[in-house]
This record gives structure tokens, sequence and C-alpha cells, in this order.
């Protein structure tokens, strides 16, 4: 039992680093109508750079607002630069571009960084806790603390602010909201802009327990896939909800069902997609109406 | 004028699509009336079918390999085009189903001692089925769930190779003393020699077949399904049946590239089929471009060689990562400048130059 | 005086196929204009191309501002509302959410009275207070039109675009929503272009009617001259003229 809740709760951790990227290519879905497929080396990229702040000597306290800034500006830009130029060419033309992205930033993060698998010391430090007869890392609460706390401030723009409420109208129906004075332009690069934000938190968290390399968010892609197709691609919550649920499954799946364990855990998730596309193709949370063609 | 990649869906009427000789292969039943010196496309092909024939005898075996390579590859690049340029469907996956068409050739060969053209066949068999199997919960939605299926492919087969190592190799993979396509004695080829001709006949055949697919009956009704799915389906054509077709038929021929490639090879390793291999193909697709059959040989080309070149240029230790980049740039700037590729933008440049005498 | 909208040889198509072959138009400050036509003389293409979501060529002017060079979030800025055919309704937010949309595009001059006018729009629409935190994709046909509207108002916009907002509402909910738009421009001191099929009611609304016909303007008049035109009627305006709705309105 206590095994299990065990795997259970570190399911959920690693969960929460799915949960974000899910939740990042939930919102470019929403906005611009394409998966994007280089969210996890937009991830890996910003791993890349909190590590080499932080071995410049800033401390962690300064890396993740930087961090977050950075990112957000790097998304936005791809944006405007590299996506505004297909964005009426079809999901075709969009979808290859994203294509062109995820080779193009792994590559750039291999040449600069070197392909070897380096070890990334926890912001949070080394120390260990126990509850009752469960096990938790510094880094596991801290890291999930601070995923959570993104994911609800994220959360919390989209739903009460002013911004959330044009981002979402832009995403709900571009043209009426042309039609009242809203730059849909501006909020798809906000929206990349804020995906790019999450997702680097997502790549900040889980490269101190995975190991920092270019291939650090490979299989977290396909994870964040499968929990945004569980989830729903039209909602939100549904991406986060779904990522917790892929942490957990494919967590108690390695431990409990012979066969899937070590890499192929990766067969979770993929089944994953596989069924509810099957099955309920507008996932969990989602709407039938607003799944794109 | 040739339709393309980054073109609205429903800009350009089928009919408008492909007249002007854009397409590389002529279309017999459209040129019928102009005499055979103004048909340069006909001209084009044939020459490269002679100069393919040459080849052999007139550049070194190491180099010949190398041309190979370049065909197996181009089979699996036309596979692309029928899905991407044809039927507007996306496919981040087909480096996995050309592996498992090598996996399976090779596996038949080594393990079960097949002749290697039945081994070909039963990888194309088992190629199209995967990818028939892929294509049906994609059905349900169009669109985004094939490119997010075979992601997931493309992400999880080098994984499965690994685990399955009883049956792959693991990651040392499989490897035979030779490879098995070799000509008879009597014909006086050497091996390389013997492989490339063979390819030259398999890509002839590809291609024809091909073409004369996306030219016929069933080609207009995939043109009606890129063009505008919902008239598509309004006209009676069953979307969902036609887009798994397609896709069955594109990881067949990827599967027939990927099986001539591994038993040239003689050697199949999970790492040859990665994500970034499939991404790789689309990259040649898109960039010699999708809507043009000569466009796979040039994309083909182009991923074959790059990385050859550019290891030269500043060694190996870098080579892939800077080949890589090269692709992405060179696919953003397709998709940007040239929506058609570069065979469709050369195609233009023809169609407009043999167009202008008939004005006169 | 210039007129409000100045309109002047205006073009404007889908890709090769032109809709509008050189339209001139005004419409004053204050002015209530309906333009009438049957289905498929270009109503929809005319408003489109004043609030820049199609492509126009030729004169356009709001108070000054080229409105064929603008975009059309830059158009609804400079006080310009369109309320679309069709409704444009955010169906997956509330209807609440919605209303605040129209709120947020406001000029800053009008911030204030922000809350003043939303009070007036929930005693116009009082289904719309009613229904607040339901989707708005949940309302029917005729609140939606009503939402549509009070997101535009909202907006305060100097010239109000409303395409056919009678079009598939039942009789009543159609009286109904010409007697709103009777009393739209007291309330909010606006000029309103209104492109509508049926002629009859909407010319008791307008001062002025312009009538088009395959992308042409074959006629403009003053409101009770065109009324009367039953010629012109039987000519252009087809049988939506003098269907039932446009009696009971
Ligand atoms: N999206 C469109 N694409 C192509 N043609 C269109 C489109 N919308 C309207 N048209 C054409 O433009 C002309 C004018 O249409 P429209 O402005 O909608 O007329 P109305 O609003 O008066 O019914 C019609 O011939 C119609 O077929
Ligand atoms: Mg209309």
């Amino acid at each position: 039992m206590t095994e299990f809740l065990q795997q259970t709760v570190s399911g959920l951790t690693t969960g929460l680093v799915y949960a974000a990227l899910a939740l990042a290519i939930a919102l470019i879905f929403q906005g611009t109508g394409t998966l994007n497929f280089a969210q996890g080396e937009f991830a890996t990229l910003a791993a890349f750079v909190a590590f080499a702040l932080s071995t410049a000597g800033l401390s962690w306290w300064l890396v993740v607002p930087v961090l977050v800034v950075v990112a957000f500006v790097f998304g936005a830009g791809v944006e405007r630069l590299l996506v505004r130029p297909v964005e009426n060419s079809g999901p075709l033309a969009l979808l290859t571009v994203t294509a062109a992205l995820l080779l193009g930033t792994n590559a750039v993060t291999a040449l600069i960084w070197g392909t070897d698998v380096r070890s990334m010391p926890s912001p949070f430090g080394d120390s260990v806790f126990h509850v009752g007869a469960l096990t938790f890392t510094a880094q596991a609460l801290g890291g999930g603390a601070l995923v959570l706390v993104t994911m609800l401030v994220c959360g919390a723009v989209f739903r009460f602010t002013p911004l959330g409420l044009r981002l979402r109208a832009v995403a709900d129906n571009p043209d009426s909201a042309r039609l009242l004075g809203i730059s849909t332009g501006l909020m798809l690069a906000v929206g990349w802009g804020i995906a790019a934000a999450v997702g680097a938190i997502a790549g900040l968290v889980a490269a101190p327990t995975l190991g920092l390399s270019p291939e650090l968010m490979t299989n977290a892609l396909l994870l964040a896939l499968a929990a945004t197709t569980l989830g729903g691609f039209s909602s939100r919550l549904g991406a986060v909800v779904g990522g917790l649920l892929v942490g957990v499954l494919s967590n108690l799946a390695s431990r409990y069902v012979p066969g899937i364990g070590g890499d192929l855990q990766l067969v979770v998730p993929f089944a994953i997609i596989f069924l509810v596309l099957l099955v309920r193709p507008q996932g969990l949370f989602g709407r039938a109406s607003t799944v794109r063609a | 004028m040739a339709t393309s990649i980054s073109e609205p869906a429903g800009a350009v009427p089928a009919t408008q699509a492909a007249p002007g000789a854009a397409s590389a292969l002529t279309t017999p039943g459209r040129v019928v009336h102009r005499p055979i010196w103004r048909r340069p496309v006909t001209w084009a092909w044939t020459a490269l079918f002679v100069v393919g024939l040459l080849l052999p005898f007139l550049i070194s075996d190491y180099d010949l390999f190398k041309a190979t390579r370049v065909l197996t590859i181009a089979i699996a690049v036309a596979g692309l085009n029928l899905l991407i340029g044809r039927a507007g469907q996306i496919s981040a996956g087909h480096g996995a189903l050309y592996g498992l068409g090598a996996y399976t050739a090779m596996i038949l060969v080594k393990e079960l001692d097949w002749a290697w053209p039945l081994a070909v066949l039963a990888a194309v068999a088992v190629s199209g089925v995967a990818g028939w199997l892929i294509g049906l919960p994609a059905l349900r939605v169009r669109g985004l769930n094939l490119g997010l299926l075979t992601i997931a492919i493309a992400a999880v087969f080098p994984l499965l190779l690994n685990r399955f190592s009883g049956l792959t190799g693991g990651t040392v993979g499989l490897q035979l003393a030779g490879s098995p396509i070799t000509p008879p004695e009597s014909w006086g080829l050497t091996p390389e020699q013997f492989q490339f001709l063979l390819l030259v006949l398999v890509v002839t055949v590809v291609l024809v077949v091909l073409r004369n697919l996306s030219t016929g009956p069933l080609g207009r009704s995939i043109e009606a399904l890129r063009v505008n799915p919902l008239m598509a389906r309004s006209e009676g054509v069953d979307v969902n049946r036609l887009t798994l077709t397609v896709f069955g038929i594109s990881s067949a021929v990827a599967g027939l590239g990927g099986a001539l490639g591994g038993l040239v090879l003689a050697s199949t390793v999970p790492d040859s089929y990665s994500m970034f291999f499939s991404l790789t193909l689309l990259s040649a697709c898109v960039v010699g471009g999708s809507r043009t059959w000569a466009g796979a040989l040039l994309g083909a080309a182009f991923i074959v060689y790059l990385p050859d070149l550019i290891s030269q240029q500043i060694g190996s230790t870098t080579g892939g990562q800077w080949s890589q980049l090269v692709y992405a740039a060179a696919l953003l700037l397709t998709l940007f400048f040239l929506p058609s590729g570069v065979a469709g933008g050369i195609g233009r440049l023809l169609a407009r130059s043999t167009r202008r005498p008939e004005r006169t | 005086m210039t007129a409000l909208l100045e309109v002047a040889g205006l073009t404007a198509g889908y890709g090769a196929v032109r809709a509008l072959h050189g339209i001139d138009l005004t419409v004053g400050e204050n002015e209530i204009v309906a333009v009438l036509g049957a289905n498929g003389a270009g109503k929809t293409t005319l408003l489109r191309a004043l609030s820049g979501t199609v492509k126009a060529a030729g004169r356009a002017s709001l108070g000054g501002l080229d409105l064929t060079r603008t975009g059309a979030h830059r158009i609804a800025r400079a006080g310009l509302g369109h309320v679309p055919q069709g409704r444009g309704t955010f169906t997956g937010l509330t209807v609440e959410e919605n209303v605040r949309l129209g709120l947020l595009s406001r000029p800053a001059g009008a911030r204030g009275q922000a809350d003043g006018d939303l009070t007036r729009i929930y005693e116009t629409f009082p289904v719309l207070q009613e229904m607040r935190r339901r989707p708005a994709g949940a309302l029917s046909g005729g609140q939606q039109q009503m939402l549509a509207l009070a997101r535009a108002l909202l907006a305060r916009p100097r010239l109000l675009l409303i395409d056919e907002p009678s079009l598939g509402l039942a009789p009543l909910t159609s009286a109904d929503m010409f007697a709103v738009l009777s009393r739209l421009r007291e309330e909010w001191s606006l000029s309103v272009l209104l492109a509508e099929q049926n002629a009859r009611a909407s010319l008791k609304v307008a001062d002025r009617g312009v009538v088009l016909a395959r992308g042409r303007v074959v006629a403009t008049a003053p409101a009770a001259e065109l009324a009367a035109d039953a010629s012109l009627r039987a000519a252009y305006l087809g049988t939506a003229a003098d269907s039932p709705e446009g009696v009971t309105a």
C-alpha cells in the first residue's frame, strides 16, 4: 500500500511537468490552431538557459523570473517571425513549421551545449523529507510547487484579467474579436509567449531529475501530447488533469505491469493517444464542437 | 500553377492544379496535343532514366552506394508526397514506417532465410497494414490527429526496437555478412552496380504508379479531399476510407524504400529511425516539392548528401547537428518563399518558358 | 458639411470574383441609413469592406480615417462597430464575458460611463442579465442577436454597421428587434448603417435608404420615398420586402 502511494505521489510530481507542457500545447492549439511539436524543445532550451544563468552566478530567485521573461519574449518572437508568415496557409503548413522548429531548436541546443548529459543541481537543494512512510525530495516538493503556482497564475490570467478575456475571445472567434478592436496577431504572439514561459518552468523543473541534455524533453513531449489528448485540446484544465493522470498512469504501469519499464513507459502515452482518439476524440474535458479538423 | 503545402486549402480549384507541367511527370491526357519536342519534362525524365542506366558504369562503387541510398530514401519521400502534396495530410512518422520495412525485410532474410524479393514484398505489406492501423484513430477527426499519431509513432518506434531485442537485436540492431541483393554471376556486374540499377527500375515503377494513381479517378477524389473535404464528402467521396487508403499506400511505399535500403546496407539499427529521421523525411518532401515527383528525388538527394558535405567542411563531431539545423532552415525558407518546393519552382519556370512559344 | 462616413467608388470581392463594383454612399452624423437588396446583392460584402474584414479598393473614410488601408481592429478602435451577419457570438464564453468584451473595447474617454451603459443594456435586454452566467452558445438566435448588438453598443461606436438583424428570427422577435433599433439613435447617439432584406421594417427605422443590386447602387432616396415606390420594391427587393414580418414591424 505504501509502495502504491509512493508511486502515485511520484507519478503526480512528474505528472506536473507533463501537465505544464500539456497546458502550453493546449494554449497554442486554442489560439493558433496547431499542435506545437517544438514545445518540448523550447522547454529544453529554457532549461539550458536557466542552467547557464545559474552557473553565471545568478541566484535561483532571480533565475526564475528572468527565465519567464526571456521565454515569453522568445515564444512571442517565434510566433511573429516564423509562424505569422504561414498563419493563413492552413493546418499543414503550420504543423510543418513547428516540425522545423523542433529540428532547429534541438540542433541549436546541441550545438551550443553539446550532447552529453549534465547533472543540474536542484534549485531546491538535496534534502529529503519523510511524511509517515512516504518520502519526498525537496526537488519534488519545490519543483511541484513551482509548476503548480505557474499553472495557477496562468489560469488566473486567462480567467480573471482583461488580457485573458481577449486571449480567450481570439481563440473562440477571431473574426468577431477583430470587430471589437482586438489585435488577433498580437494576442497570438502573447499566447505563444505565455505557452513558452509555462513550458520553460516545466523544463527547469524536469532538468535536475532527468539530467540536462538536448533530449531532456523528447519523451516528455509525447507524454504531454497524450495528456492534452486525454484532457482535450480545447480545455486548459483538461490538459492539466490529463498531465497528472498520464504521470500517475505511466508510473504505476511501469511498476506494476510486467514488461513496461524504463523507456518502454512511453508505450503508455502512446496507447492513451490511440485509445482516446478512437473512443472520445474530444478528450475528457473537451467540447466536441471545438475539435478542429 | 502548382498548389503547395502553404497555400490555403481550397484556394485553388482542383482543375487548375495540374496543367503547366509543374507536376514533373506530365499528364499524358493533357499534353497529347503538344508535339514531343515541346514536352521538356518528358525529355528530362527520359534523359534522367538513361543517365540512371549508364551511371553505374561511370562512377565508383562507393559513389554508387550513396546514390542507391538516395533512391531508397526517394521512394519513401515519394510516398510522403502522395500523402502531403496530394491528399493534404501530414505524417511526422514516415521514418518509423521506413524503419519497419527495413526491420521486417532484415528479420525475414536473416532469421527465416527468405529470398530477398519475397522479404521486400512482405515488408511492403507489413508497413502498409501498420499505416492502416495508425490511420484508424485519426479517422475520428481529420487533420491534426494524423500529425499527433504519427509523431507519437516516430517517438515510440525506436524504443520498441530496443525493447524487443530478441527479434530486433536491441541497440546493436541486425547485421548481415553482406547484402543479399547480388547480381547473377554471369551478368558481370558488381553488387553496387546491380543494386543501383535495381533501384532505378523500382523508383521508376513507383513514380509511374503514384503518378497514374494521382491523375486517375482515385487521384481526383484525393484532390477533392485536399482542396475541400466538406465538398468531397457531399460529392459522395468516403473521406475517412480514402484518407485511410492513402495513408496505407503511402506507408507501404515507405516500407518498400526501407526494405530495400536495409537490405542494401545489410544493417539496421534503431538510432537510424529516430523521430529526427522522420522529420528529416518531412523536410525532404517539402523542400523538394511535395506536389512534384521530381521533388522526391531532389529532396532525398538533399538529405543524403548534405551531411556528407557538412562533415567535409567542419568535421564530423557536430556535422549531424549542423545538418539538422540546415534541414530546419531549408524547411522554413521553402514554406515562406517557395511553397511548391525546389522542383515545383523549377517546374514553374519550365512551364513558363514552354508556354511562350505557343502564343507567338 | 462632410459626412461621418463617405464612400466613393468602393470595390471589393473574394479572390478573383468581384462582389462590389464602385459603391457611392454617405452616412451623416446621427443618421440611420438602410442598405437594401436581395440575397447576394452585396450588402454583407459592403459592410465587411467598411470594417476591414474584406479587402477593398476605392475611397471609404470614417471621419478622415481611410478604411481601405486600415486593419480591422484599428478600424474598430476608431469607432466603427459591426454586428456581423451570423451574430459573431463567442460561443465558448459566458454571456457576461461577451458583454465585457464590448466594454473592454470602448475608447478611453468613455470608460467613465461604463457602469451606466451596462445598466442601460441590461434594461433594454433583461434576458441577457438573467442568462449572464450561461455559455453564450446556449442562447437562442434572437438572444444571440441581442447579445451581438449589446456587445457592439458597449464599445461606444460612432458608426454602427448592422447586418440583417432580423435574419432567421421569428416574426415577433424580429419586431422587437426593430423596435430596439428605432430607439438606438436617441439612447446611444450614433449613426447606423443597417443592411436588411426586410425593406418595409427597416425603412420605418431609417432616414434614408440605399438599394443595392448585383454589387451596384441602383437607388438612393429618403426612406419615405423608397417605401412608397412599389415598382422599385418589386424590381430589386424580392419577396422579403412584402413578407408578413414587414407588416408587423
Ligand atoms: N466568402 C465568399 N466567397 C466567395 N464569394 C462570396 C463570399 N461571400 C459572398 N460572396 C458572393 O458575393 C456576392 C455578394 O454577397 P453578399 O455580400 O453576401 O450579399 P448579401 O449580403 O447582400 O446577401 C454574392 O454573389 C456572393 O455569392
Ligand atoms: Mg448578407
